[in-house]
């Protein structure tokens, strides 16, 4: 069995974290911030730890910086619903997943705002002529734009892309980059930086966090409110960092995870992490590419990529490759739009989209080969 | 005495009081008393002649809400 679709999910997921969601399911009575038994306290104590966690995963210093949510989607949610207003424009690239292009277009059909997408490339990478031009004509409230296409693991050079923002505020979808490959939110000034736990940093579903630069809470409304524990003699939302984001019993055994699966992917080190999974896809595309039927998406250039490689087999439909390569040899991967339909318009490979491999840390070399050898049978 | 510090919630009660246990400064961790807030959060509790150390420490990191004279031993 290859498990090939890191992607959608990692797996396996490290000891460390399975431990850490056991330890708090076992052993953590009571919800954070909610009473002052011991309890509650050591339930506070995880959610406080794990945010220092993230701080220290991103060399910052204020832990208070980041929101737990319940995933990348949550966060993006969070900041596009948040943050624009009637007659605003945004901007989003070509490659958009749904999580950020779906409230976007629910916003604009209910008239509210308006949308445009700048184009990418066939490799994936962002026009950044056309960004320039587009910040300058729209004067644009928000950008969007993920750091990591899911569909073709194209990294968007940030360092050159942030500073073009002018005015808007910049909202990185980092669903594929967090523990793949190096983010430093201490140089680049991105303001808002939505991720999952479940891919990158090997936690549970339904976890996730939000990045937020000093100053923009001020501008973001909460998308949910509700109880903080904080400020309970007030009917009104608290307007502090993090409870302001924060309403509801928070996912404990899912933040515990979160926090494990960071400290774990600190201690591997991105820069491992990043060539291990670079050195996984070049060598499936080299072994791949021996067959001409096998059409190969994404950059020619591996190290602009992640471990994600999108393919297609001339004549047939990537469904029907994905299905024998999981019947007939036990290699998972997910075929066809991957949520995001943009990024397959911008491929041209609309409507049956492609066959995504993708490949992380835990995947051995030898399970890649087999994979490759897997296509070129089906190919053949 | 002592001196009870409440803040804005318990990730800043927990923030101050590890910033405080790391410059060996003794605190003690209270329900915030019903006189002061009807608030179900935590204070606290340290000793008067630490305060000026504590302010130092705190500047800048976490400000506290509120500074009481604590009574209860």
């Amino acid at each position: 069995m290859i498990y090939a679709d890191q992607a959608a999910t990692s797996f396996p997921k490290p000891p460390e974290v399975v431990e850490a969601v056991c330890e708090v399911l076992r052993r953590v009575p009571g919800s954070p911030g909610r009473s002052g038994h011991r309890g509650a306290l050591a339930a506070s104590r995880v959610v406080f730890e794990a945010r220092e966690e993230l701080a220290q995963f991103f060399s910052l210093e204020d832990e208070s910086r980041f929101v737990f949510t319940s995933g990348a989607t949550e966060g993006l949610n969070l900041v596009i619903q948040g943050v624009l207003r009637p007659g605003d424009v945004a901007l989003a690239s070509a490659v958009e997943h749904n999580s950020v292009a779906r409230p976007l277009e629910a916003l604009c059909r209910q008239g509210r705002i308006r949308v445009h997408y700048v184009p990418c490339n066939r490799e994936g990478f962002l026009d950044l002529r056309a960004l320039k031009e587009m910040v300058k004509t729209f004067s644009p409230r928000l950008i969007c734009l993920s750091h990591v296409s899911n569909v073709l693991g194209t990294i968007q050079p940030l360092e050159e892309i942030v500073p073009l923002k002018g005015e808007a505020l910049i909202l990185i979808d980092a669903a594929q980059s967090v523990g793949h490959i190096d983010i430093d939110l201490s140089q680049l000034a991105i303001d808002f930086l939505a991720f999952s736990g479940h891919k990158g940093l090997f936690s549970p579903g339904g976890i996730g966090a939000l990045y937020l630069r000093p100053g923009v809470e001020e501008i973001l409304r909460p998308l949910k409110f509700g109880g903080t524990g904080s400020r309970s003699e007030s009917l009104e939302q608290p307007d502090f960092l993090p409870d302001r984001f924060e309403s509801g019993t928070p996912n404990l055994p899912g933040i515990a995870g979160l926090a494990a699966g960071a400290r774990v992917v600190r201690q591997i080190g991105l820069k491992n992490i990043s060539s291990h999974e670079r050195l996984l896809a070049e060598t499936f595309i080299e072994l791949i590419k021996k067959n001409p039927k096998i059409c190969i998406y994404g950059p020619k250039d591996r190290t602009k990529a992640t471990g994600i490689i999108s393919v297609n087999i001339e004549g047939l439909p990537p469904s029907e490759v994905a299905r024998r390569l999981d019947r007939e040899f036990g290699v998972m991967v997910r075929p066809g739009l991957h949520c995001a339909p943009l990024a397959h318009k911008t491929l041209d490979t609309l409507p049956q989209g492609t066959v995504r491999f993708s490949f992380n840390y835990f995947n051995r070399l030898s399970e890649v080969e087999r994979a490759a050898q897997a296509l070129l049978e089906i190919a053949s | 005495m002592k001196l009870l510090l409440t803040f804005a919630s318990i990730h800043y009660v927990l923030k101050a009081e590890k910033l405080l246990k790391t410059r060996g400064i003794p605190t003690e961790m209270v329900p915030v008393p019903k006189e002061i807030s009807s608030d179900c959060g935590m204070a606290l509790v340290m000793a008067e002649e630490d305060f000026k150390k504590v302010k130092d420490v705190l500047t800048g990191n976490v400000s506290p809400e509120g500074v009481y004279p604590w009574v209860k031993t």
